[in-house]
């Protein structure tokens, strides 16, 4: 925690008051404004040109915040205190607010009353100005209060009291400041509210990773470019595979970390959406970089891909019945009888293309073997069971011909590649899945 | 507890020799003897303990058909273990034991540890390959050889325990200092939800 400056003028000033002229005192020589002022206001306070514009020997403060503390914490506390002076807030945003206060009239104000308008304006108006900004190299906020107008002794008190809560408010207990390292708390603070639904949580980590201003949003981006730039050639990042799918596995991995380390805090609605994170963070990554891991493994796999669709173009001018007989399917399994067999597992199998996510993908599978395996069991009403491979084997080649998934081979290869060597029981799936296209494409008359 | 070591256990054999009911029933037979199999069929794992570690196999079925015999490989690749079943009442399954042993000699991973079951034992007077003449294969090719019941469960514990510890004698050989976890685990991280006690201290050490 750092304060920076309590600049006041008052030194130079003799209406200023005299507590203020004991503080650590320095002219800041720019501030950083960073939204606009609106025309009406600017032009009335003087500062149409900015902050830099207003007068420089007004007193003002400012202090370097953690991201913990966030910008409606400093606007409230900016409320309450130019409230309590009898200041008016007349503009607020979310990283800007400005209050003025009006003199009461005296005889002075009737002379002034004589000056243009301007003049007379600045004559019986202070006015303090609260601009938040993000120093990204620091990783903190910048809080600047600055007189902008009128007489530093309305003006020092704002100030001081400002200071004095704001400081209070820094040393709070961190449970009541809520603390959250790099993740603004406007974020979470929305995501109190919304988390409850999955859609929501995705929602807010969508908002942390793209966004550039967080670290972490920032290299996710970098690593999109460099991937889409280093992987741009699918036939020739073929050999490189699957170093592509764990580069992405590895960058999702780390930013799931600094999302753990920065974001949760043990708290109890931030948990409930912690759940969501790693979902969230691939279906981010994936859903910008698929296109081109996509291409690399289709064109790893073209050759069994224009095999098996040659074969299945054949076998699919058979009608069904017809299909489950070459294929030697176990009579007990060829549900006779039923207009179209396995329709469940087919159509599971084919939600394969309707997502990009890995995870999502196996999803499908494990969907699809759970409705092949049902549809047994309600033919037979729950008496025969698809338990052996020599049984189940051919019901996959099957299903694999019957649901028509354009690129069959490329997807089940990236599949494998991210499950990797985890998800031991989910890799038999995609090598049985594997071994009846290969069947298909290689093997079958 | 959770196991120290997991391994890729393969079954090979012929079709209808009991591949699948022989991994049922050591997956799943010794508790729930009268259970029927779920969707997780495919998902067979068990788990045995030897010298205090606990070691769980993940039982690969495969199809045995000839027509399927080319895509073996695709199965046991990776595997630690395999156990080549026949079935004692067809004698043409025995002669394709033969040709699985050789096959997983040459192709497999070379410290692949292979056990022989003998599979259907309930049905003894249907015996067409004596005891005798399949332990003397077993011995001559150095290999372990089981008599085996999926229906009765005999043999069934023995042979899976046998080739756990077979198999992790041989990979603690190879690799003596995977103690903990040295096959394919899931590796799941576990997220530690921190409090914000421990935050704050983190933060004081700095």
């Amino acid at each position: 925690m750092k304060f920076n400056q309590l600049n006041n003028e008052a030194e130079s000033d003799p209406n200023a008051q005299p507590n203020l002229q004991s503080e650590e005192t320095k002219v800041i020589k720019s501030v950083d404004l960073s939204l606009e002022l609106t025309n009406r206001n600017s032009f009335i306070l003087g500062t149409e040109y900015g902050l830099d514009s207003a007068d420089p020997y007004m007193p003002s403060y400012k202090i370097d915040i953690p991201f913990s503390v966030s910008c409606s914490t400093v606007l409230d506390i900016f409320t309450k205190v130019v409230t309590r002076k009898r200041f008016q807030v007349i503009e607020k945003t979310t990283n800007i607010a400005t209050a003025v206060h009006k003199e009461g009239y005296g005889f002075k104000d009737i002379i002034l009353c004589c000056l243009p308008a301007e003049e007379r304006q600045k004559g019986i108006m202070s006015a303090v100005r609260l601009s938040i900004s993000i120093n990204e190299r620091k990783c903190t906020r910048t809080v600047m209060l600055k007189g902008i107008y009128g007489f530093p002794q309305t003006i020092c008190p704002v100030v001081e009291d400002f200071k004095v809560k704001i400081e209070a408010a820094l040393e709070q207990p961190p449970e009541e400041r809520e603390i959250y390292m790099n993740i603004s708390k406007e974020a979470e603070e929305e995501s109190i509210m919304t988390c409850k639904h999955e859609s929501s949580s995705y929602y807010q980590f969508h908002k942390i990773l793209s966004s550039e201003s967080y670290t972490l949003g920032k290299s996710i981006s970098d690593f999109i470019s460099s991937f889409t730039s280093q992987y741009r050639n699918p036939q020739e990042s073929v050999g490189l595979l699957p170093q592509p799918i764990e580069s992405i596995k590895l960058m999702v991995e780390d930013s799931v970390e600094a999302l753990f380390s920065h974001y949760n805090f043990g708290r109890t609605n931030a948990e409930s959406m912690m759940h969501f994170c790693r979902p969230a963070v691939e279906k981010y990554m994936y859903g910008k970089l698929f296109p081109h891991l996509f291409d690399i493994y289709k064109a790893k796999t073209s050759l069994i891909e224009q095999k098996f669709i040659e074969k299945r173009t054949q076998i699919l001018e058979f009608n069904d019945e017809e299909i489950l007989e070459k294929l030697q399917i176990n009579e007990k399994y060829r549900l006779t009888g039923v207009t179209q067999p396995y329709a469940e597992a087919i159509e599971a199998l084919r939600k394969l293309e309707q997502t990009c996510i890995p995870v999502e993908k196996l999803n499908c599978l494990l969907s699809m073997v759970a409705a092949m395996k049902t549809c047994v069991l309600d033919y037979s009403k729950g008496k025969d069971e698809l338990n052996s491979m020599d049984d189940e084997l051919p019901v996959l080649m099957y299903i694999a011909i019957k649901s028509q998934t354009q690129f069959i081979s490329a997807e089940l290869a990236l599949i494998s590649d991210y499950v990797g060597t985890k998800f031991e029981n989910e890799k038999r799936i995609i090598v049985n899945l594997e071994v009846a296209i290969r069947y298909i494409a290689n093997e079958f008359e | 507890m959770e196991p120290s070591q997991e391994f890729k256990i393969v079954t090979l054999g012929e079709g209808r020799v009991g591949k699948t009911s022989l991994t049922l029933k050591a997956a799943r037979g010794q508790f729930h003897e009268d259970e029927r199999s779920t969707v997780n069929a495919n998902f067979l794992q068990k788990d045995i303990t030897f010298q205090g570690n606990q070691i769980r196999l993940h039982l690969w079925d495969t199809a045995g058909q000839e027509r399927f015999r080319a895509l073996a490989p695709n199965y046991y690749r990776g595997a630690k273990g395999a156990i080549v079943v026949y079935d004692i009442t067809d004698k043409s399954s025995f002669d394709r034991v033969v040709s699985w042993v050789k096959e997983l000699s040459m192709q497999a991973d070379k410290d692949i540890c292979i056990v022989i079951a003998g599979n259907k034992c309930d049905r003894e007077k249907e015996r067409q390959i004596s005891k005798a003449e399949a332990m003397e294969y077993a011995r001559k090719v150095g290999v372990l050889h089981f008599d085996t019941s999926a229906k009765t469960g005999m043999g069934v514990e023995e042979i899976f325990s046998e080739l756990g510890r077979l198999v992790y004698e041989v990979q603690m050989k190879k690799n003596p200092g995977t103690g903990e976890r040295g096959y394919k685990s899931r590796k799941g991280k576990k997220i530690i939800i921190k409090k914000e006690e421990e935050v704050q201290k983190k933060k004081d050490c700095c």
